[in-house]
C-alpha cells in the first residue's frame, strides 16, 4: 500500500478528520506581507533587511496615520510597529487596526524599546499579539514573526474552509444550483424585499417529466446528467445575478424571479421549455429527450404581496405544476396565486391557450 | 535614506538586499555625528531664556527615546543605556516642572555626549565633559 511520505519539516499544522470535515492546511507558500511602522529610517532599514532575509515582503510607514493609509490599499498579514511615533503612536495604531474590518486577521507585533511590565501589558491590551523589546536578537525577532506567519496562514486556511463550507451548505452538490436550505432562507427575504419596494415576485416550480422512468431505464448516472443539464439550461434562461434556481427535491426545481410579473415569468417558463425541447440531452447512455412540467405564479399587487406568505406562494405554484402534469406534462400552467385552475393560462408544445 | 538612495559608481542604486548588516550599521554610525550635533543644540536650548522648560525637556525626551530605540536595534547597549538615563531624567523634569538647569538632565546629557563622541571617534570623553560643564 502506497503512503505519502511525511515531511517532518512542514511548518503548517494539519488537521485531518473524516471526509466531511474541514481540512486545515497552512500553506507555507502563501506570501506574507509585513508592514514595519517606525519613524526611525535606520531602524526601518535594519528590520527590512532582516525580514527580507526571512522571506517576507516588506512595506514601511513612518507613522500610524501613514500605516493606516497604506493598509487601505495593501494587504499586510503582519504589522510590526514601534510605540512612540509622531501623529499616531503604536498603541493608537493597534486600537485602530482592531476596529477595522479587514479581509483577514492582522497580526500585530510591537517592537519598542519600552521594556517595563506595564508597557508590555499596555501594548497587549491595545491589541498587539506579541511584544518584542528593541535589542532582541535577529533570531528572536524572526522567530516571533514566524509565529505571526503561522497564525495568519492558519487563519487564512480556516477562513477559506469556512467560505467553502458555507458555499457547500447552500449549494446542491450534483447540479451546482442552490439547495432547499437556501430556498427556505432566501425566498422569505426576496418576499420581504418585494413588499418593501412594492415590486412583483414570481416563482416557477419545475418537475422533470417521467424522471423515474429515465432512472430506471438508463441508470442513475444518466439521471444525474439529466438533472445537471436541466440546471445548466435553466440557468441560461434567467437573468444572471437577479433570478436564481434551487433544487427543492429529487427532480424538482424552483426558479425565483424577483421584480418579475406573471407575464414575465410566463415568458421565462416558455423559454425554458423551448430550451429543453431544442436539443436532446447528451448522457452516458446516449442522447435523451426530456420535458418539464411547470407551475408559474406571481405576487403583483401590494395586496397580494402583503397577504400571501412564502408557503402559500409555493403551494400555489405546486398546484399549477400539478395541473400541468394532469393536463399531459411538457407544459406550464400560469396563474395568479389566488386563481383556480380554470382561470389559468397554459402553454405547451408551441400551443398557448387560456382556459 | 542616504545609504540606499545615493547613486553608485555604475549608476544603479543598491537595494536593501544588497546591503549587509555592517553597511546599515555603518550608516547608523555616520548618523550619530548628526545626533551628537542635535544633542548639543538641545543642550544649548537649556541655557536660553527664550525656551520654555516643558518644550526643552519634551524635545530632549523624544530625542533620547528615539536614540535609545535605534541604539538597541543596532546593538549599542551603552549608548542605549545612556539615552535611557537622559529620557528618564527629561521625563521626570517635565513632570516635576523643573527649571532648565535641572542637574540630572545636565549630567545625563554629558554622559550621552561622551558616549556619542566615543562612538563617532571625535571628541574625547574628557573634551566632551569640559564642553558640557555648567557655565557657572
Amino acid at each position: 500500500m502506497h503512503s505519502e511520505p511525511v515531511n517532518s519539516t512542514s511548518p503548517g499544522p494539519r488537521i485531518d478528520m473524516h471526509e466531511t470535515s474541514i481540512v486545515l492546511l497552512a500553506d507555507p507558500a502563501l506570501p506574507c506581507n509585513v508592514l514595519i511602522v517606525d519613524d526611525d529610517p535606520h531602524v526601518v532599514l535594519r528590520i527590512t533587511r532582516l525580514l527580507k532575509s526571512g522571506g517576507y515582503e516588506v512595506y514601511s510607514a513612518g507613522t500610524g496615520e501613514e500605516a493606516l493609509r497604506l493598509l487601505d490599499s495593501t494587504v499586510c498579514q503582519i504589522v510590526l510597529t514601534d510605540w512612540h511615533m509622531p501623529d499616531m503612536d503604536g498603541l493608537a495604531l493597534c486600537r485602530n487596526l482592531r476596529l477595522r474590518q479587514a479581509d483577514g486577521y492582522v497580526y500585530i507585533l510591537m517592537l519598542t524599546v519600552r521594556d517595563s511590565t506595564s508597557d508590555i501589558l499596555a501594548g497587549l491590551a491595545a491589541g498587539a499579539d506579541d511584544y518584542v523589546i528593541k535589542g532582541a536578537t535577529s533570531e528572536e525577532i524572526l522567530a516571533r514573526l514566524e509565529v505571526g506567519r503561522r497564525t495568519t496562514n492558519l487563519e487564512r486556511s480556516l477562513r477559506r474552509s469556512n467560505e467553502e463550507n458555507r458555499r457547500m451548505s447552500i449549494t446542491d452538490a450534483l447540479t451546482g444550483v442552490h439547495n432547499r436550505r437556501f430556498l427556505m432562507k432566501y425566498l422569505p427575504r426576496e418576499l420581504e424585499r418585494s413588499r418593501r419596494y412594492n415590486h412583483p415576485l414570481a416563482v416557477i416550480t419545475c418537475d422533470l417529466d417521467n424522471f423515474k422512468r429515465i432512472n430506471d431505464g438508463f441508470g442513475h448516472e444518466a439521471g444525474d446528467e439529466i438533472l445537471q443539464a436541466f440546471a445548466t439550461r435553466a440557468g441560461d434562461c434567467i437573468r444572471q445575478g437577479i433570478d436564481w434556481i434551487a433544487r427543492s427535491g429529487g427532480e424538482e426545481f424552483i426558479i425565483v424571479l424577483p421584480e418579475t410579473s406573471l407575464q414575465g415569468a410566463s415568458h421565462a417558463a416558455q423559454r425554458l421549455r423551448e430550451a429543453l425541447a431544442a436539443h436532446p440531452i447528451s448522457t452516458s447512455s446516449g442522447p435523451l429527450v426530456v420535458t418539464v412540467s411547470m407551475g408559474v405564479t406571481a405576487l403583483e399587487t401590494a395586496q397580494e404581496l402583503s397577504a400571501v406568505s412564502v408557503s402559500e406562494l409555493l403551494r400555489a405554484a405546486d398546484r399549477y405544476l400539478f395541473t400541468s402534469k394532469h393536463l399531459g406534462r411538457d407544459r406550464a400552467t400560469v396563474a395568479a396565486v389566488g386563481c383556480t385552475a380554470t382561470l389559468s393560462e397554459e402553454h405547451s408544445g408551441g400551443r398557448r391557450a387560456t382556459h | 535614506m542616504p545609504l540606499i538612495e545615493q547613486p553608485q559608481a555604475g549608476g544603479a542604486k543598491p537595494t536593501v538586499q544588497d546591503l549587509t548588516y555592517e553597511d546599515v550599521r555603518q550608516s547608523f554610525l555616520i548618523r550619530l555625528h548628526g545626533e551628537q550635533s542635535q544633542l548639543l543644540v538641545l543642550s544649548d536650548s537649556l541655557g536660553s531664556a527664550e525656551v520654555a522648560p516643558a518644550s526643552a525637556f519634551g524635545d530632549l525626551e523624544g530625542f533620547a527615546h528615539r536614540l535609545r530605540g535605534a541604539a538597541a536595534v543596532f546593538d549599542f547597549p551603552e549608548l542605549r543605556d545612556a539615552a535611557k538615563v537622559l529620557e528618564i531624567a527629561a521625563s521626570a523634569a517635565l513632570v516635576e516642572q523643573a527649571p532648565l538647569n535641572e542637574p540630572r538632565v545636565r549630567t545625563a546629557i554629558g554622559s550621552l555626549v561622551t558616549r556619542l563622541s566615543w562612538l563617532t571617534g571625535g571628541t574625547s570623553p574628557a573634551d566632551a565633559a569640559v564642553l558640557l560643564a555648567p557655565a557657572n
